[in-house]
């Protein structure tokens, strides 16, 4: 149900790395249109389908998921941009590395009836999704002069989860 | 000498071939390769109205399976086809970004050998070997002097 995912679009091809390990906990306030979220993404179940590539991705050059085993994001700032559409301000740590950034989000909210719980959720529902861009040589991954041709620099993450009450 | 002159001849064959082939390749590829969106199939993101969760943004390239195609359509008017259906039947679709980037290549490839080879035979036609006379003559008399 719930996706993290980052894209690579080099020369030679565009590959996706995905997984739905993802925890948090998330508030969210209909009324004022604010609310907050932390995320906690299980790096070493990325996957990118190809068996070997995701070896490497773990491996220490890149992600390092033996000694980084999480990638966070914590929201420090939410502001109602109108609609479902919000400008959020958080700390993202991938590698170790952390950085402050700001993105756009959008975030939907549907309280508890008949379709949410046949879906199986058991309370108020949340979708949050957000896509922004992420240069990978700011969290310590420099890709290999070699491997330009096949993984971007700076890869495209979209999150998109699901939060319920109760 | 007559050894480089077939290396010359097939490297221009070989880079014409190489040249070509990576045109028609890249041409049919092309013309069959869709814009696709790949959906993850999601219960809960039919609730907020998406058909599931992208996955990616939209790439052109070749789902032949037409069983892995979805109702509606995408980002860009793309196609949407089925993650899940591409993952249980082992579905890995070549990009049309790929074959482009591969026939790149050869087609540079192709060119320098198609150069080589024309560079080659210019070389050596300009620079014709002696008749045969004449180089029984020299290897002759190559072997008297020293006498």
């Amino acid at each position: 149900m719930q996706l993290v995912q980052f894209e690579s679009n080099a020369d030679f091809e565009i590959f996706t790395g995905r997984t739905d390990k993802v925890k948090g906990e998330a508030t969210f306030d209909p009324a004022k249109r604010t609310g907050s979220a932390k995320l906690i993404v299980d790096a070493a179940t990325l996957s990118t389908g190809i068996d070997t590539r995701d070896g490497h991705m773990r491996s220490p050059n890149w992600l390092d998921t033996a000694n980084y085993p999480n990638i966070a994001f914590e929201t420090t700032k939410v502001v109602h941009r109108g609609g479902d559409n919000y400008r959020v301000t958080g700390n993202i740590t991938i590698h170790g590395v952390t950085k402050s950034i700001t993105v756009d989000a959008t975030v939907k909210y549907v309280k508890a009836n008949a379709t949410t719980q046949q879906v199986g959720f058991k309370g108020d529902v949340l979708q949050i999704k957000t896509t922004f861009p992420v240069k990978l040589s700011d969290h310590g991954i420099n890709v290999p002069q070699n491997l330009v041709a096949k993984v971007a620099g700076t890869v495209k993450v979209s999150v998109t989860v699901y939060a319920q009450t109760g | 000498m007559k050894i480089f002159r077939k290396v010359a001849w097939a490297a221009l064959v070989l880079g014409v071939l190489a040249v070509i082939g990576a045109w028609a390749a890249e041409s049919s590829y092309a013309g069959r390769a869709r814009l696709i969106q790949i959906v993850e199939p999601s219960e809960a993101a039919t609730l907020f109205g998406d058909a599931g969760n992208m996955v990616g943004t939209p790439q052109q390239m070749i789902v032949g399976d037409e069983k892995a195609v979805m109702p509606g359509k995408g980002p860009n008017g793309s196609v949407l086809v089925n993650s899940k259906y591409l993952r249980e039947h082992g579905i890995y679709p070549l990009q049309l970004q790929t074959v482009r980037y591969v026939a790149h290549w050869v087609r540079i490839l192709g060119f320098c050998a198609l150069v080589g080879g024309l560079v080659g035979l210019g070389a050596l036609r300009a620079k014709p070997l002696p008749p045969p006379e004449e180089q029984v003559e020299e290897s002759t008399m190559s072997k008297a002097e020293p006498g």
